[in-house]
């Protein structure tokens, strides 16, 4: 199917004529006017051992681009463990169909959204803006809205099956960014769902070194934990806060956004640890809601998470997924960038080196 | 070109099932090199979890594959590949053990050996090849049909039945048959005590004698095993127990001591109480009598509970030449031919020495002449040539006739007297039933040959009283071996065709053993019987099925001269010594029955199968 699809794609592609401006860099993150609380004085606990109790249904998305003068491909691939029969399910697979954001010329995206056989393209944002020259948008703004679309879309499959549990997300909950409302609409569409089939959502945020959650002072003193404002950053704290050798969890605490800003209002509160895996840190987030609703059971949840860390450091659902999920999108850019080749397309630099990559990690 | 394979990939799912080939298990995987090669084929299989925790996946068993480029294979499962999704994703956790059963929802990847193929649209007519069309990846991979397995190995649909295809543990319902031309070409079974070869030897003898017109089935029988093919096995079979069978029953003289008291009393009985043997005057009357005695006496030991409801002896003159009894025994009648056997000196010592392997190599050669030195124009009966013998021997080493006459050096004599003694020592020479009168001895009944070319059906040669004397054994063996081969010799003389016989040697090592396993046995002996029935048995429609548990023991040219071997749980060393080595990690620990046939007769070289249960009554070790 993909193959095929990439062919016809790339003949699209070599009739582009014009080429795109860059796109601008997204600004830092983490400006938005949280508030965190210790809750029952979050001590620094270490974790040791337990039972393998749990069997969440865990979902990851993986995100590669090529991209030429004339166009950048989006790849994403989603991989969700535990659904059903199989191990694991896909986007593309049997999950859904549609997993490239095509950003292009008008002209190209018009046709090749008129193109039956390229039914797996995403060519317009989820506000129906297409993704052309004009697009007001960041690289991460793509991906965001294609990963976080195809996570919700395989959540939505999660709450279909029912059955109830644990429904573990390789990164957070929602985003906490007032930019990303559209986002956050889509995602806590997919929560709800989930929460009605009896799921409760668990995000796990392996990239925490831009994240000032725990840089509020609360947060500071309940951790024994000083540090210089301006410089400070999640990953430091926690590092920093529990010892390098074991397995420790730090929390839980309460994120509530600040009632002034009317921009946040509909951003839920959350409850969050982090977790110190030999002074690897990641944070496990849940709302606040079922964190109520789980008991003291959330603790475990999150204990568990670290309890099985990998040796990448991360839980182990997440390490399936996110194993999965990068070898689809691996296996989907190499085709793609040998379709594309095959018309004389040329490709950047950077195209070059992802593909590279994705080579090694095909090998491997 | 391209996206026309979809729907040509997606119609051959439909060809199977349309064609009722099989149930579909799954695809040719995409992610391995399906290898078809000169000397390799193997052929990797993705079967979706859900269908392989119903489906199963067994080493050994079966698979069928269509193809993309139209044919229709047969293969065999080498390896079942099963991994974690933890090693697909080379997870390792750092302190928890992974307990994730989800983890176990992987495909099932089943490694196929392409065996032979067939174009799939010309199936009903083809005569399966061996694969030489490449296996794409994507072709649709079944769990075939028994007609389609037996169609694709070509397995023969005539012959003897040796039991039912077996693949991955399991028993399919494709019969496995030997055909009567391949029995010609001879057969060795090897296997370890309670394998299965007496099972599967009775069996075939039984099936032989179903699926071959006019055969003989000749059974050296050390353990009585087939002397209970006439009574029913405890779940019925495919097959009936025997109506009639045939013992030749070995007499000698220390049978007729042990029983001497048995006969008379039988023989009483017979008479109804009144009488006794001594009182019956007519010879041939009294000769008969001691047949019925002696054949009421085989049915006691024989079949414990059984009853004889009629019998009758036919002699000539004295000679007790056969007793036919109707017998009743395990809740049916069947009939008993019963053939006393015993050998007259005179008749049969120009041939000792091709049947007696006792004697040296110069012994062998000069034997007539030692005879004739001792004996002179004196009669030539066992008990008078021992006498001379005995009178020659007491002149001392240096003074007998032979060293005198002959030149034989005193270990060659010894040779001599040592074989004589022997011959002597087996009482199977000028045996009868004889009692001391006071007017002399009175000879009641005499046994020799019977009529080697009126055989058929069953014949079992009792000889459960040679358990411990296998030169005894050896020399009845060898005799009813040479007459029997003298007669269809006969009969092929005639112009005739000389009847189909087959003849099935449990413990094949007893009688024919290797130079070194028998010190006492003449090679060249042992070796020109192998090759009379093996070499010339072929043109006179002669078989031999040979079984032993110990082939290191069995002479070199059984295992040459066997084309068909038949393999059952054994130890790798015996493997090898049979050309069967590759076998070995399938019948190490197999189940018993579980046999691999390898054969010029089978497409694929071997066959796996596991034999009926018994047919008939069978002898729990």
């Amino acid at each position: 199917m993909a193959v095929d699809g990439f062919r016809v794609l790339a003949d699209y592609l070599a009739s582009a004529k014009r080429a795109l401006k860059p796109l601008r860099v997204r600004e830092a993150e983490d400006s938005q006017p949280y508030a965190v609380k210790p809750l029952e004085g979050a001590p620094v606990r270490r974790v040791e051992g337990g039972a393998w109790r749990f069997a969440p249904v865990a979902v990851d998305g993986s995100t590669r681009k090529l991209a030429g003068p004339h166009f950048s491909a989006y790849v994403v691939g989603v991989a969700v463990y535990g659904l059903g029969e199989k191990a694991v399910d896909f986007i593309p697979g049997g999950l859904g169909r549609r997993f490239l954001a095509l950003r292009a010329p008008r002209e190209v995206l018009t046709q090749v959204e008129r193109d039956g056989r390229l039914d797996f393209l995403i060519v317009k944002r989820s506000d129906g803006a297409y993704l052309d020259e004009s697009c007001d948008c960041t690289d991460e703004d793509v991906f965001d809205e294609v990963r976080v679309s195809m996570e919700s879309e395989a959540l939505l499959r999660v709450a279909e099956r029912g059955g109830g549990g644990l429904a573990v997300v390789d990164g957070p909950i929602y985003f906490d960014h007032w930019a990303k409302t559209r986002l956050l609409n889509i995602r806590m569409a997919a929560v709800e769902g989930l929460r009605r089939a009896g799921f409760a959502a668990v995000g796990v945020v392996k990239r925490v070194d831009k994240s000032q959650k725990l840089c509020a002072q609360e947060a500071l003193d309940a951790l024994s934990v000083e540090v210089d404002h301006r410089y400070c950053n999640d990953a430091y704290v926690a590092s920093n806060a529990a010892p390098k050798s074991g397995i420790y969890l730090m929390g839980p605490f309460h994120l509530s956004y600040a009632g002034g800003d009317l921009r946040y209002y509909a951003f839920p509160d959350k409850v969050f640890w982090y977790a110190s895996v030999h002074g690897s840190v990641f944070r496990v987030e849940m709302l606040h809601d079922d964190f109520r609703r789980l008991g003291g059971e959330a603790e475990e949840v999150a204990a568990w998470l670290a309890w099985t860390a990998t040796s990448r450091w991360i839980p182990y659902v997440i390490d399936v997924v996110d194993a999965h999920a990068k070898r689809l999108t691996a296996n989907l850019l190499i085709a793609l960038r040998e379709a594309v080749k095959s018309r004389d397309i040329p490709l950047t630099y950077d195209s070059e080196v992802e593909f590279l990559n994705a080579l090694r990690e095909h090998v491997a | 070109m391209s996206l026309e394979l979809k729907p040509r990939v997606d119609a051959l799912r439909h060809k199977v099932e349309e064609k009722g080939l099989g149930e579909v298990l799954g695809r040719v995987s995409p992610g391995e090199v399906a290898s078809v090669g000169a000397d390799e084929r193997r052929v990797v299989i993705d079967v979706d979890f859900e269908t392989y925790l119903r489906a199963g996946a067994r080493i050994g068993e079966y698979l069928g594959v269509a193809t993309i480029l139209g044919s229709v294979m047969l293969g065999r499962v080498v390896e079942v590949r099963r991994r974690h999704v933890a090693h697909i994703a080379h997870i390792q956790t750092l302190y928890a053990p992974v307990e994730d059963p989800e983890g176990l929802k992987t495909p099932a990847q089943l490694v196929l050996e392409p065996l032979t193929e067939c174009p799939m649209d010309d199936l009903d007519k083809c005569e399966p090849t061996p694969v030489y069309t490449p296996v794409d990846p994507l072709s649709i991979v079944f769990r075939p049909s028994p007609e389609f397995i037996a169609k694709m190995l070509g397995l023969p649909r005539e012959g003897i039945l040796l039991g039912k295809l077996y693949a991955g543990g399991f028993e399919l319902h494709v019969e496995v048959r030997l055909p009567e031309r391949a029995m010609y070409q001879h057969v060795l079974v090897v296997g370890t005590t309670g394998a299965g070869k007496t099972v599967l030897l009775k069996n075939m003898a039984l099936s032989t004698i179903n699926a071959v017109r006019n055969a003989t089935v000749l059974a050296l029988d050390l353990q009585g095993d087939y002397l209970l093919t006439t009574l029913p096995p405890e779940a019925p079979g495919v097959y009936q127990p025997l109506d009639e069978i045939t013992v030749l029953m070995p007499v000698t003289r220390h049978l007729i001591d042990r029983h001497r008291e048995d006969i008379q009393r039988i023989a009483a009985r017979i008479l109804g109480e009144e009488y006794t043997l001594l009182d019956v005057t007519d010879e041939k009357e009294a000769a008969e009598l001691v047949g019925r005695a002696l054949a009421e006496l085989f049915v006691e030991e024989t079949y414990p509970g059984a009853k004889v409801l009629r019998a009758k002896a036919t002699t000539e003159e004295v000679q007790v030449v056969e007793v036919r009894a109707e017998v009743e025994a395990g809740g049916r009648v069947f009939t008993l031919r019963l053939l006393p056997w015993a050998m007259r000196f005179e008749e049969v010592y120009p041939a000792i020495p091709q049947f007696f392997p006792f004697f040296s190599e110069r012994v062998s050669m000069l034997f007539r002449r030692l005879m004739d030195v001792l004996a002179g124009k004196g009669r030539r009966d066992i008990d008078t040539v021992m006498k001379r013998l005995g009178e020659e021997t007491a002149k001392g080493e240096r003074n007998t006739v032979w060293e005198k006459q002959l030149r034989l050096h005193p270990s060659q004599v010894a040779n001599f007297v040592r074989g004589m003694n022997m011959i002597y020592e087996t009482g199977l020479f000028d045996v009868s039933y004889a009692v001391a009168e006071p007017t002399g001895q009175r000879v009641f009944a005499t046994f020799g040959e019977p009529d080697y070319l009126e055989q058929g059906g069953l014949v079992v040669v009792d000889l459960r009283g040679f358990r411990e004397a296998p030169s005894v054994a050896s020399a009845v063996v060898y005799r009813v071996l040479s007459r029997l081969f003298e007669a269809r010799d006969e009969e092929l003389a005639r112009g005739a065709a000389p009847s189909p016989t087959f003849i099935f040697i449990d413990e094949a090592h007893y009688y024919f053993p290797q130079g070194g396993a028998r010190e006492d046995f003449n090679k060249e002996v042992v070796e020109a019987m192998i090759n009379k029935l093996t070499r010339l048995g072929r043109v006179r429609r002669m078989g031999v099925v040979f079984a032993t548990h110990s082939p290191a023991d069995l002479n070199d040219l059984v295992i040459q001269l066997t084309n068909t071997k038949i393999a059952m749980r054994s130890e790798p060393k015996v493997l090898e010594r049979v050309d069967m080595s590759e076998y070995a990690g399938e019948l190490a620990y197999a189940q018993s029955g579980v046999a691999v046939a390898k054969s010029f007769i089978y497409r694929t070289h071997a066959v796996t199968f596991k034999t009926l249960p018994p047919q008939t009554r069978h002898r729990e070790l």
